[in-house]
């Protein structure tokens, strides 16, 4: 059966890691970045080399830069494992976290520990 | 301070901290009014423990310390970490064979000619003391990863940040030094990297799982993980399976009804401790899942109880724990792969568990099938290659 192209299919929901949602918005009140691992979703050819993965990552990194209008401040691609982590405002991880390709997502620091911050948030 | 905490803070600027209530009978909210504002985001309080859970800075928790009728402690919350070792004593240089690598027969695959010679073992832990009598020549590989799991560059000299690591990667690869042997597969290279000591984070273990992929690792030791369900790595782990690598994890040290991620994970060989009587350590965790799919962990016992291997330095020490039953499987992996250099990860798996056999002082729920040899796993990779299915494969 053919698909109606003009009919767009919903994208899947990531799985997103409830510590990651709790960082989040600490992060967001205490403007301060916010560190996570997403897995991308791949084809289940396993053929899909490091090359691939790495592009892949880097376009949707600019996608979201672009639609968030702001970017990451520090990236790692894993690309043999087909996941990356990132060091970025809370804006741009939540945007992330709607892309059809990113399959999960985790904070990075399991135990909520925060980055070091950027501004003082007291005194 | 606690080291943890000052670790947490020299690390990341910041620290997990537990902190005691004293007075347990005041309502949360005045509680949470009172210390909440010390924290870096919202703590979790447990009302019926008397303790917040959350992140602070150094203002932060100088504050909550001056908070002396309400706080009674501040303590480090250590989470992701090294399943260490319940005992740990320096020892006389071993002699002959060690208990543990005799127990698998391993020495039997060596009078065969196989050492694990040309197989490339994933160690990721605290690192590794190359210069080691018994690991001169034993790490093909090494590398550190920062908190975002970028390579530490320029790459640093092999090192040991703790003892952990030097313990276990002897133990998987350990050369002869005067008729001492203690490594499984003295003939294996070792991918070692640093990706666990002080301020521990998910993506420092990705990038080293993702470097031994790089570096052509036919098998992953991993003697770390969290304690409890998490299945933040489950896909990872099936990745690193996709990729040709068998990840063979530890269980944990906490007991039965406990096991730490990703070695309760049905995509890896999970590994609990026995001791030199055949008994399941009393320490090793054990636990039974709600799945189809391998419910009950771990997947094998190996030898973990007064396990000698090397020390940083020249000297070596006496350790227990499932985190040096891990390293026994992985050098076993070794040995299989260098026989049958083409295997597959789910063969070289089922030839390991087809081996297994359950003691009679093991009981299945703490051992499941029991410790493996590598006589019989040798054989079983023969059989499932002409065809018999020798095992129950764990992947349908």
């Amino acid at each position: 059966m053919a698909r109606n192209p003009s009919v767009r299919r919903p994208a899947r929901r990531t799985k997103a890691d409830p510590e990651l949602l709790k960082q989040i918005r600490a992060a967001a009140r205490a403007e301060r970045p916010v560190e996570a691992v997403f897995t991308l979703r791949l084809p289940k050819r396993v053929g899909t080399g490091p090359g691939r993965i790495e592009d892949l990552a880097r376009k949707i990194l600019d996608r979201v830069a672009h639609t968030a209008g702001v970017g990451a401040l520090e990236v790692s691609v894993f690309a043999n494992l087909g996941a990356f982590a990132v060091s970025a405002p809370p804006k741009f991880v939540r945007a992330l976290l709607k892309e059809p390709e990113i399959s999960s997502a985790v904070a990075n620091r399991p135990s909520g520990e925060a980055p070091p911050k950027q501004h003082k948030r007291r005194r | 301070m606690s080291v943890l905490i000052s670790q947490d803070l020299r690390a990341a600027g910041v620290a997990r901290v537990i902190v005691v209530v004293r007075d347990t009978a005041k309502a949360a909210v005045r509680i949470r009014s009172r210390i909440g504002k010390y924290f870096t985001g919202r703590p979790h309080y447990y009302p019926n423990l008397g303790v917040a859970l959350g992140t602070v800075d150094r203002e932060g928790l100088a504050g909550l310390r001056c908070e002396k009728d309400v706080v009674a402690k501040v303590t480090g919350a250590p989470e992701l970490g090294l399943i260490r070792p319940v005992r740990a004593a320096a020892v006389k240089p071993p002699s002959g064979v060690t208990w543990g690598v005799e127990a698998i027969a391993a020495p039997e695959l060596w009078a065969e000619g196989l050492t694990g010679k040309g197989v490339i073992v994933g160690h990721l832990d605290t690192g590794v003391d190359a210069a080691h009598p018994a690991l001169k020549g034993a790490v093909a590989a090494f590398a550190e990863f920062d908190r975002l799991g970028r390579l530490v560059k320029p790459s640093p000299k092999p090192h040991d940040t703790d003892e952990h690591g030097t313990h276990t990667a002897a133990t998987i690869a350990g050369r002869p030094v005067g008729g001492r042997r203690v490594g499984v597969a003295p003939g294996a290279g070792l991918a070692s990297a640093i990706v666990i000591e002080g301020g521990e984070v998910i993506a420092r273990v990705l990038g080293g799982m993702d470097w031994v992929i790089g570096r052509k690792a036919r098998v992953l030791s991993m003697s770390l993980g969290l304690s409890g369900w998490w299945d933040d790595f489950e896909t990872i782990t099936d990745r690193l399976r996709a990729r040709g690598v068998l990840p063979v994890f530890a269980v944990g040290n906490e007991g039965p009804g406990t096991s730490r991620s990703p070695g309760n994970y049905w995509q890896a060989v999970s590994v609990g401790a026995t001791d030199r009587r055949g008994s399941v350590a009393e320490f090793s965790s054990s636990q039974t899942f709600k799945r189809k799919r391998d419910p009950l962990v771990p997947d094998l016992v190996a030898p973990g109880v007064d396990v000698v291997s090397a020390a940083p330095g020249r000297g070596y020490q006496s350790m227990d724990g499932t985190s040096m039953a891990t390293p026994h499987v992985a050098g076993l992996a070794a040995l299989l792969w260098e026989a049958r250099p083409k295997a597959t990860v789910g063969q070289i798996e089922n030839a390991i568990f087809a081996s297994c056999k359950l003691g009679p002082r093991m009981n299945r729920n703490r051992g499941n099938r029991g410790l493996p040899n590598a006589v019989r796993a040798l054989e079983a990779l023969a059989a499932l290659r002409a065809g018999s299915r020798g095992a129950r494969s764990k992947r349908k």
